[in-house]
């Protein structure tokens, strides 16, 4: 199984629907890597704004004054409250750290967060997380990558 | 002197003239037919048995069925972030269509593991013991519910 795990007990618990969802991250040249174990307190829009504690979601925690819906713009207005505003692409760019929000058709479906190395990481819902390539999450599960995200940050 | 006629994990059905049927084959039952005239509508699993001779039964059916829902659930929704598209399944849909008899079916799988129950729980019970504070917070809402089992008899 491509990919590695960092530390014991981080695995996936069933590689065969793990790949049926991320076929992408089967066949990628570029290896993905396990970087902590499956953990319900936090989904991928709470690991994209550097959050490991509360779900973040419309029917659960939600930033005030936000739309409370499945929908682009809502999430357009959740990033905007913690300085993010749309950019053009994923590529990394000193002084910005970038967030990229997947979506099947018109509804977002998951976020990552770019690394200091240009890779991103996933929580993939429920499960681990992952330091992959952008596309490689493409699939079934996430759609494809909607948009992008950026805000200026220091020591980037 | 009282003893319980059934123990815990034994099969039991209850004809449609309420008699009791027992699937215990090593156990004296004095009072209890042990023998099966015609085709039994439902089968259950002693869950508990007192010496009062009350118990706790689950339609086994009924058990079977939640169990592979919940597992085709856990299963499907394992990567979803957002809420609305683990409630929206079919399968978790089709828990709740089975009615308030999986309450504590529910409440069992989610002391056992914390998991997105609550919709479903809010769904079936009428209430939600969960306060504004708690969204977001998974362990915070999951042990309100499972107090909330306690104190309504659940566990």
């Amino acid at each position: 199984m491509r990919g590695s795990i960092g530390e014991e007990k981080m695995d996936i618990s069933n590689p065969h629907s793990f790949f049926e969802n991320f076929p992408r991250l089967n066949k990628s040249p570029y290896p993905f890597t396990i970087t902590s174990p499956s953990d319900i307190r936090y989904n991928c829009i709470a690991w994209a704004v550097g959050v490991s504690n509360l779900w973040w979601d419309p029917y659960h925690f939600w930033p005030q004054n936000c739309p409370r819906e499945v929908t682009i713009p809502a999430f357009v207005k959740v990033l905007g409250t913690l300085g993010y505003r749309p950019c053009e692409d994923g590529r990394r760019e000193r002084g910005y750290e970038k967030i990229v929000l997947y979506a099947l058709g018109n509804e977002p479906t998951h976020a990552a967060r770019q690394l200091s190395n240009g890779r991103w990481t996933s929580k993939l819902g429920k499960s681990v997380d992952i330091e992959h390539r952008i596309k490689d999450l493409e699939g079934p599960c996430y759609g494809k990558v909607a948009m992008y995200f950026r805000r200026m940050v220091e020591n980037i | 002197m009282s003893y319980a006629l059934l123990e815990k994990n034994d099969l039991t059905s209850v004809s449609p003239e309420g008699t009791v049927y027992l699937g215990g084959w090593d156990r004296f039952r004095p009072s209890y037919t042990d023998t099966i005239d015609y085709p039994l509508t439902r089968i259950y699993q002693v869950e508990s048995a007192s010496w009062q001779t009350q118990y706790t039964a689950v339609d086994v059916q009924l058990l079977h069925k939640f169990n592979k829902l919940a597992k085709k659930w856990k299963r499907e929704t394992m990567h979803c972030s957002l809420v609305k598209q683990m409630v929206l399944h079919p399968a978790y849909q089709e828990m709740i269509g089975l009615g308030p008899k999986v309450i504590p079916l529910i409440l069992k799988e989610l002391k056992k593991e914390p998991d997105f129950w609550f919709w479903a729980l809010r769904s079936l019970t009428g209430v939600d013991p969960t306060t504004e504070d708690m969204h977001g917070d998974v362990m915070g809402m999951r042990n309100a519910w499972l107090n909330w089992g306690r104190e309504n008899g659940y566990f």
